[in-house]
């Protein structure tokens, strides 16, 4: 008979059997190594370990005696027990690894994720937020202006008309009116002011300022009583304007 | 020394018909027969399990008979195998052959069935015990001898009695026993080995003499 083995191949005993236990059904547990003198009260002609262990021709007699007996009670008809096992499998679906119901999962879900960033990407707004800071360039001085507050709504009115300049209480637009026309304005507006503000202050002749002397210095401090806070509101290009005038009239 | 009267021969003496597919006696033992058709099940087709359970039926019907004396409960359990392994078999690793899995699987079913029957009367058990095949003349002697012998193997210890019969009556190598009987394969021709032996004391010294 072929099998993968045979019974007078030698043996090896590197591991031995437990002794015999109950007789009851039980699980199959390891096997331990027996002592020298049990394994010889077993009967088995043990050589050291190691060496072989073969099946004498007496025990091949009783394998074949074995081998020779039949079957164990009346075998059913197989086509019937067949019919039976497949009628009993039928409703049961057949079964697969469990991945196998999710396996459209993988690729279904990898588009709905490409499909969600790309729709958020298309969506974003890329246009850039910027707040225009445009400051007035002159303000009404009898109006008391913060300058360091600046809406945005206003900045935006003010980015979109034309720079103004206030003077004497009169928006004017820089960019509309000549130079000789701004200077007689100016001598205007700030002559008149400084008449306002200084009158005896202002020296009849060259129409400067006079310098103080003491007593009015001790009593109106260092600096004119003017109202000069509208410089801080003037910008750069407004500044240098002013300077430039200033340079063209030195009276 | 083998004899020649070997299981096939005898079915054939007898006329009795095998509807089972045998297994090929020459198969490469290393590589499992069953294992594509496990992978075809595993895909869906079913008729990959079909040819499963006409190639191992009969073996499995045979270790369970052995633990169940009852032919009517052999089959019934026989069928729970199947069903058992028809579920089980999507997650069935290979670390094993197909038959080794199933034989273990009727193994279980048989020692669950045997727990779960503990109370019923031993005469309804043993009510086929010693019913062989059909007694005919001149077959007596055979079959009182074949009686002595089984009596013999059931005062075997447990696991010398499941390598033995695993051994001689199911065919299996000693690769397969070893997974069976859950121990090494040298572990598993040892016990063989004492099986004999101890089943020559058993019969006596009159018996192994023939």
């Amino acid at each position: 008979m072929p099998r993968g083995d045979d019974e007078n191949a030698p043996t090896q005993i590197t591991d031995a059997v437990s002794p015999p236990d109950d007789h009851a059904p039980t699980q199959i547990t390891d096997a331990v190594r027996l002592p020298g003198s049990k394994r010889t009260k077993l009967g088995v002609a043990v050589h050291p370990d190691h060496e072989p262990v073969e099946l004498d021709a007496a025990d091949h007699a009783l394998v074949a005696r074995l081998r020779a007996l039949p079957p164990e009670g009346n075998e059913p008809d197989w086509r019937k027990l067949q019919a039976a096992i497949r009628a009993r499998t039928a409703p049961l679906r057949a079964p697969a690894l469990w991945w196998r119901n999710w396996r459209w999962l993988a690729p279904i879900g990898a588009l709905a994720l490409s499909a969600t960033i790309g729709v958020g990407l298309g969506l974003r707004d890329d246009t850039p937020t910027r707040t225009a800071v445009v400051p007035e360039l002159l303000r009404d001085a009898s109006v008391d202006h913060d300058p360091r507050i600046v809406s945005e709504q206003s900045e935006r009115r003010d980015a979109e008309r034309a720079p103004a300049m206030w003077l004497d209480g009169e928006p004017v637009d820089v960019d509309d009116i000549e130079p000789e026309q701004l200077d007689a304005l100016l001598q205007r507006a700030v002559g008149d002011e400084l008449g306002a503000t200084f009158g005896e202050s202002l020296d009849g002749a060259t129409g400067e300022l006079r310098a103080p002397d003491a007593a009015e210095l001790d009593q109106i401090g260092v600096l004119p009583p003017a109202d000069y806070r509208w410089i801080d509101s003037v910008d750069d290009d407004a500044a240098a304007r002013i300077e430039s005038w200033l340079a063209r009239n030195p009276s | 020394m083998e004899g020649t009267a070997t299981l096939p021969h005898v079915l054939a003496a007898i006329g009795a018909t095998r509807v089972t597919e045998p297994l090929d006696p020459t198969r490469d033992l290393t590589r499992d027969p069953d294992r594509e058709l496990a992978e075809a099940f595993r895909g869906g087709d079913r008729t990959a399990f079909d040819t499963i359970v006409r190639r191992h039926q009969q073996g499995v019907w045979r270790i369970v008979r052995r633990y169940i004396k009852r032919d009517a409960d052999a089959a019934d359990v026989t069928q729970q195998v199947f069903v058992r392994a028809f579920k089980g078999l999507a997650s069935f690793r290979g670390a094993a052959s197909v038959r080794s899995w199933l034989y273990r699987i009727a193994i279980n079913c048989a020692l669950s069935w045997i727990r779960d029957h503990r109370r019923e009367t031993p005469t309804e058990i043993a009510e086929d015990s010693l019913t062989e095949l059909p007694v005919a003349p001149g077959r007596i002697a055979s079959d009182q001898d074949g009686v002595r012998l089984r009596a013999a193997i059931a005062l075997l210890p447990p696991k010398q009695k499941l390598v033995l019969e695993l051994r001689v009556f199911d065919e299996l190598s000693f690769k397969e026993v070893a997974e069976l009987a859950e121990c090494s394969e040298n572990t598993a021709k040892v016990s063989f080995h004492y099986a004999v032996k101890k089943l020559r004391d058993i019969l006596g010294g009159d018996d192994a003499s023939r």
